[in-house]
């Protein structure tokens, strides 16, 4: 695709997945790349950032006799996700109003 | 290369990091791989490409960070080292900090506060702006006055001595220096006047309007710094 992925839409994207239920990295992964080309190594780091920023916690889960580490979304990453999606209102109806005279609105 | 052994180059390829963060790591591709299950492991080792390279990813995410935002640090200079000295606020510990717009909240806020604060303020400065165009005209017509007063005294005293010399010729000699001098100071006086219009011609209408201008632009200034609290 012609367009780069930001870190913050990255963010953004990663809270989105993972704000629907608790999840984990392999599936997070499988699940944006089924709408969008984004290399197997990209998630880690973003999720290891947003861990750090504490928008995500883990926990872990047996399955399949060993334990899965999942992911949830914390209420300050819920913030940040709401702060996140408004911001991409504003952005994409920005973009569609130069690019479709204004059809969006 | 198997899954196990894609780890271990992993590791390696991590050394420089903090124990936690290989730890870290390493949990998160296992779990991947586990996930992936055996039958994908080569599919997984190729998608992730080289240890290295995915080291390389990894760590590049932290001195990223730790370029991005070099005030979290006490050395700025040395990101890495930050990093293995901060242990429990970490160095990732904030998202970046992100642009917002003004809050309806805020907003009704800085209207009161303007209310309150800004209109006397700015009729002060308004008063400040117009004393000084004041001045500025004033000390302008006061030299416009003298410019043009001065040729005019000298051209009329010339004048005067001019008539005053009929009175002297009793002594014809006095008589005739009166009524050069009479001449000569009415002619200069009269010279005067035409280099004094000729100079006002030429520098009162530029400096008015440069004044305007300048008012104008202060006013486009002005409202632009409003409009721009309100957008």
């Amino acid at each position: 695709m012609s367009f780069q992925i930001s870190a913050a839409l990255l963010d953004a994207i990663v809270l989105a997945v993972v704000a629907r239920e608790g999840t984990y990295g392999y599936k997070i992964t499988q699940d944006i790349r089924a709408v969008m080309d984004i290399s197997e190594s990209t998630l880690y780091p973003v999720l290891r950032r947003l861990l750090k920023a504490g928008a995500l916690e883990t926990y872990d889960e047996a399955v399949d006799g060993r334990m899965r580490r999942y992911y949830k979304i914390t209420p300050q990453g819920r913030i940040q996700l709401i702060q996140y999606l408004s911001d991409w209102a504003v952005y994409r109806d920005n973009i569609e109003t130069i690019f479709f005279w204004g059809r969006s609105k | 290369m198997n899954a196990y052994e894609y780890l271990q180059a992993l590791r390696e390829a991590l050394a420089v990091l903090p124990e936690e963060e290989i730890q870290s790591a390493i949990h998160y591709y296992e779990n991947y791989f586990l996930d992936a299950g055996d039958e994908n492991a080569e599919n997984v080792i190729e998608a992730l490409g080289a240890p290295e390279d995915l080291a390389h990813s990894i760590l590049l995410e932290y001195t990223g960070v730790a370029r991005r935002r070099p005030e979290r640090f006490d050395q700025p200079n040395e990101p890495l080292e930050g990093i293995t000295l901060d242990k429990e606020g970490s160095p990732l510990g904030q998202m970046p900090p992100r642009k917002k717009g003004i809050s309806p909240l805020a907003l009704v806020g800085l209207v009161i506060l303007t209310v309150l604060f800004g209109i006397p303020v700015f009729a002060a400065l308004f008063g400040v702006v117009i004393a000084l165009c004041a001045a500025v005209f004033g000390i302008g017509l006061s030299l416009i006055v003298t410019i043009v007063a001065l040729p005019f005294a000298i051209c009329i005293s010339g004048g005067l001595l001019f008539l005053f010399s009929f009175s002297l010729w009793a002594e014809p000699f006095s008589a005739l220096a009166t009524l050069g001098a009479g001449i000569v100071a009415s002619a200069g006086g009269f010279l005067l006047i035409l280099l004094a219009i000729k100079l006002l011609m030429t520098y009162v209408p530029p400096i008015l309007r440069a004044m305007v201008n300048g008012l104008r632009w202060l006013f486009k200034k002005i409202c632009d710094l409003i409009r721009g609290v309100f957008q």
